[in-house]
C-alpha cells in the first residue's frame, strides 16, 4: 500500500472487504455497462473506449461505493456522463444522438437493470439452438476486423445479402429471447 | 439457411422470416445502419425523430443494440470475460504486489488488448499515485478513436475503370478525404449532406470535406440540395461557390475551366493570374463561362450547351424476383405482357372537358392493347395522354364485360380500389431525372436481399413520382382519383383539389370511357412543369374485376421499359416504367 495515497487511489478509504465487494460488483456489471454504452454510441471503437473510460472512472471513485447500495444506478450514471463527454468531443466529427434522446435511452436502460442480464442469459440458450451456418456467420461478423464486405468476398455472395441475412439472424435471436423470457415468466 | 427445432417453442425460426410491417422494417433498417456502422446524417435524423416520440421504437432499438453488444462479447476476442479477468487479477494483485510494481510486471497477466493494458496501467497508477499514466491513457484513447472519416459514398457507376488500382472506384465505396481517380466511365458520389457529384473520366476529384472539393481534371456535374449552402469547388483556374444549384464543370489539359449552370446560381471567381484581385461573378441557369489562366480577359461567357455534360446516370439494371410463380400463365397475369416502350403525350389543342366523351382529343398518341392480343378479346384499352401548362389529361376507352361495377369504398379503401376494376397509371414529372426514372421500393430491396443506402431510400420518396388510381364507384355514383407515392404507398390523397374526372358507360354495356384532368400541382410539379421535348416516365395498368366489383381477376399492362427484367412489379421500381415523350 502506498504511504500517501492520492485522492484518486481506489483503496484510499476502503474498509476491510469493501474493495472486494466493489470489484465483484464492477466485474458483475461489465456486460450491462458495455451494453449501456453500445446503445448510446454508433461506432464500435468509441464503445470500447468509453466502456474502458467508464471502468477507469469507477475505479477512481471506488471509495465512494458503499456495499449494499445500488451499484447499477451509480455505474450507469457514470457511464452516461462518460458517453456525454465523449459525444461532446466527437460532435463535430461524427454522428451522435442529441442529448435529449441520449437521456431518454439512458433512463430506460437504467430502469431495465437486471432485465439486461436476463436477456443475455436467454441469448446463451438461443445461440445453442442456432443452426451452424448462422452461427458461423455471426462468428465471422463479430470476429476480429471482419467487415461485411470481407465476409461477402470470402463467401462469394453480395454484401447486401450478407447484411440481410445477419439482420434476419438477429431478428430470430431476439424472437427466441422473447420466447425464452416469456416461458420463464421473466420480462 | 433453414430453421431447426420446434417453432412452437423458443427455437430459432428461419433466417428468411420477413419483417412484420413496413414501419417496423423502416425502423429496423435504420437500427441496422447503426449496428453496421453505415448510418448517415439523414438516417440518424430519421432514427432520432422516430425514437424521440415513440417508446416502442426506443425499446426495439435497445433490444437490438443490447443484442449486438452481447454478440460482440460472445464472438469477439476482446470480450467482457477479458475485462472481468483484468479486473479480478488487478484486484488480487493489488493486495499482493509491492507498491513500486510497474505495468511491465502485469504484461503476462493482461495481454488481451491495448485498452486492457491501459486500464491495468491506470489501476496500478492509482495504486502508486501516478499521474503520467493518464496522459498515456488519453493518448492511446485518442489514437484508438482516430479513424477513416467518411464524407461521401459512391452511389452509382457506369463503365468505370479506376485509375488507381489500390483504391478502385465502385458502387457502395465510402469516400473520405482522398482523391478519386477515374480512367474512364462515370461515377456518382453522394455526400452525407445530400450534395452529389457525377464525375466523368478521365478525371481526378479530391475531397477535402463535405463542403469543399478540388477538381484536378475531368468533367463533373454538381448538384447541391436546397438545404446545403456554400458548397465550394476549386480548380486550378477557378473557385466556384454554389448554393442550391446544378452546374457542370470541366477542367481540360490546358487547365481551362468551363462552368455551365443548369439550375440555380453559382458564384465563379477566377484564381489570381495577375496582381489584381479577382471578384466573383454570378452565373445563373442557362449560362456558361470560361476561366482561362493564359488569357488576360476576365471570365468569358461561352455558349450554353444543354447536352454538353452527363447530368445523370441511368439506373442500374433491375434484378428479377427469383422466388416467383414459375407458372407462365400466372406470371403473365401478375406482370402483364406490355408491348410498347413509349407513348407520345401531345399538347392539348382545345380545352378539355371531363365528360367521358373524348371528343376534343388529339388522335395522335393513341395506343390500343387487348388482353390476349386477339380481335375477339372482350378486355381492351385504347389510351391517350395530353398535356398543357396546367394539366395532364388522361383519356381511355375500355372494353370490360363488367364495366364501372367497382364497389370498393373510396373513403375507406381507396388504396385498394384497383381490385374492383380501375385504371392505374404510374407517372413521373421529374424533369431533371428524365427517363428512365430512378427509385426502388423498400420491398424491392427486401425481397431480393439487397442492401440499401440512405440515398436509395430517399429516392423512393421522390414527390415527383406518383401513382394514380381512377375509378367509378358504383354505390355513390362518383368518379374518383387516388394519388399516392408509388414506391412507398404513402402520402395517399383521395380526390385532390383541382382534379376533374368522368367515366361513362358504353351503350352496349361492355365497356366505358374514362376522361381525367389532373393539375400538375397534384403531381408534384407545381414549380417545374413538364414541357415539349421532355422524356418522362409512365406506365398504364388496367385492372379488371369480376362481376362483384370487389375481386381482382386480371389486368392489362402497357408501356414499359423493355430493357428492364420482366419479373419486377411497376410499384417496385420506377425504372420499369415506359417513356412518355412530350411533343
Amino acid at each position: 500500500m502506498p504511504q500517501s495515497p492520492s485522492a484518486d487511489a481506489p483503496e484510499a478509504c476502503f474498509q476491510d472487504g469493501s474493495l472486494d465487494a466493489f470489484m465483484r460488483e464492477l466485474s458483475g456489471h461489465q456486460a450491462r455497462l458495455r451494453g449501456f454504452v453500445r446503445c448510446l454510441l454508433f461506432d464500435r471503437r468509441d464503445v470500447e473506449d468509453v466502456w474502458q473510460d467508464t471502468n477507469v472512472v469507477l475505479l477512481r471513485k471506488a471509495s465512494q461505493f458503499r456495499p449494499g447500495s445500488d451499484f447499477w444506478a451509480w455505474a450507469s450514471e457514470v457511464a452516461r456522463y462518460q458517453v456525454l463527454t465523449h459525444c461532446k468531443r466527437l460532435k463535430r466529427d461524427r454522428l451522435v444522438f442529441s442529448d435529449k434522446l441520449l437521456a431518454l435511452l439512458a433512463t430506460e436502460l437504467k430502469e431495465r437493470g437486471p432485465a439486461i442480464d436476463h436477456r443475455r442469459e436467454a441469448l446463451d440458450g438461443c445461440l445453442q439452438k442456432l443452426p451452424a451456418p448462422q452461427r458461423q456467420l455471426l462468428e465471422m461478423r463479430y470476429g476480429p476486423k471482419t467487415s461485411i464486405d470481407e465476409i461477402a468476398g470470402s463467401l462469394n455472395r453480395p454484401a447486401g445479402s450478407i447484411r440481410q441475412t445477419l439482420y434476419r439472424i438477429r431478428e430470430s435471436l431476439l424472437a427466441c429471447i422473447e420466447r425464452t423470457l416469456a416461458s420463464e415468466g421473466v420480462r | 439457411m433453414t430453421a431447426q427445432g420446434d417453432s412452437s417453442t423458443n427455437s430459432i425460426p428461419s433466417a428468411s422470416t420477413p419483417p412484420q410491417t413496413e414501419a417496423d422494417a423502416g425502423l429496423m433498417a435504420l437500427v441496422i445502419d447503426c449496428i453496421e456502422g453505415s448510418i448517415t446524417p439523414a438516417s440518424c435524423a430519421l432514427l432520432e425523430a422516430r425514437m424521440t416520440v415513440d417508446p416502442v421504437a426506443r425499446s426495439s432499438y435497445l433490444d437490438m443494440l443490447l443484442l449486438d453488444s452481447d454478440l460482440a462479447d460472445e464472438f469477439s476476442a476482446a470480450a467482457i470475460g477479458g475485462m472481468v479477468d483484468q479486473l479480478s487479477h488487478a484486484t488480487a494483485e493489488s493486495h499482493s504486489l509491492p507498491t513500486g510494481a510497474t505495468a511491465t510486471a502485469f504484461r503476462g497477466i493482461f495481454p488481451r488488448s491495448m485498452a486492457g493494458a491501459i486500464l491495468l496501467t491506470l489501476m496500478l497508477g492509482g495504486l502508486v499515485g501516478g499521474v503520467a499514466v493518464w496522459m498515456v491513457s488519453s493518448l492511446a484513447t485518442a489514437s484508438s478513436s482516430a479513424q477513416f472519416q467518411t464524407l461521401a459514398e459512391v452511389t452509382q457507376t457506369r463503365f468505370v475503370i479506376s485509375a488507381d488500382a489500390k483504391r478502385p472506384v465502385h458502387k457502395g465505396r465510402l469516400v473520405g478525404r482522398e482523391r478519386l481517380r477515374l480512367a474512364s466511365g462515370a461515377a456518382e458520389v453522394t455526400f452525407h449532406n445530400g450534395a452529389t457529384i457525377l464525375l466523368v473520366g478521365p478525371a481526378e476529384l479530391e475531397l477535402a470535406n463535405d463542403m469543399q472539393v478540388y477538381l484536378h481534371a475531368g468533367q463533373a456535374v454538381v448538384r447541391i440540395p436546397e438545404d446545403v449552402s456554400g458548397f465550394q469547388l476549386d480548380t486550378s483556374a477557378a473557385h466556384v461557390m454554389a448554393l442550391h444549384s446544378e452546374f457542370g464543370i470541366k477542367v481540360d489539359d490546358g487547365l481551362i475551366t468551363d462552368v455551365q449552370v443548369y439550375e440555380g446560381e453559382v458564384l465563379a471567381t477566377e484564381k489570381v493570374k495577375r496582381a489584381s484581385v479577382q471578384f466573383p461573378h454570378a452565373v445563373t441557369a442557362g449560362h456558361a463561362v470560361r476561366c482561362n489562366p493564359q488569357s488576360q480577359d476576365d471570365l468569358l461567357p461561352i455558349e450554353y450547351a444543354e447536352r454538353r455534360f452527363i447530368r445523370r446516370l441511368p439506373p442500374d439494371r433491375g434484378i428479377d424476383l427469383q422466388e416467383f410463380t414459375n407458372d407462365l400463365r400466372e406470371d403473365a397475369r401478375l406482370l402483364g405482357r406490355p408491348r410498347l416502350e413509349s407513348i407520345e403525350v401531345t399538347r392539348a389543342m382545345r380545352p378539355v372537358i371531363a365528360d367521358g366523351l373524348l371528343d376534343e382529343w388529339n388522335q395522335k398518341g393513341l395506343f390500343r392493347r387487348s388482353r390476349h392480343d386477339k380481335p375477339a378479346d372482350r378486355e381492351w384499352i385504347e389510351g391517350r395522354m395530353m398535356f398543357d401548362d396546367d394539366n395532364l389529361y388522361i383519356g381511355a376507352r375500355i372494353g370490360d364485360p363488367y364495366p364501372m361495377k367497382n364497389v370498393i369504398d373510396p373513403t375507406l379503401d381507396a388504396n385498394l380500389a384497383w381490385r374492383g376494376g380501375a385504371l392505374q397509371l404510374f407517372v413521373s414529372t421529374d424533369r431533371a431525372m428524365g427517363w428512365p426514372a430512378d427509385g426502388n421500393a423498400p420491398s424491392y430491396y427486401a425481397s431480393r436481399h439487397l442492401e440499401t443506402s440512405a440515398v436509395e431510400r430517399a429516392r423512393a420518396t421522390n414527390p415527383r413520382l406518383s401513382t394514380l388510381i381512377m375509378w367509378h364507384h358504383l354505390p355513390s355514383n362518383t368518379d374518383n382519383l387516388y394519388v399516392a407515392q408509388p414506391l412507398t404507398s404513402s402520402h395517399g390523397r383521395l380526390n385532390p383539389e383541382g382534379f376533374r374526372g368522368a367515366c361513362a358507360r358504353n351503350q352496349d354495356g361492355l365497356g366505358y370511357t374514362l376522361e381525367y384532368v389532373i393539375p400538375w400541382t397534384v403531381l408534384g410539379a407545381a414549380d417545374d412543369r413538364p414541357r415539349s421535348g421532355d422524356n418522362l416516365a409512365t406506365s398504364w395498368e388496367l385492372h379488371l374485376s369480376d362481376e362483384s366489383g370487389k375481386l381482382w381477376r386480371d389486368q392489362i399492362i402497357e408501356v414499359r421499359n423493355q430493357t428492364e427484367p420482366t419479373r419486377i412489379f411497376l410499384f417496385e421500381r420506377a425504372a420499369t416504367w415506359g417513356r412518355a415523350e412530350f411533343r
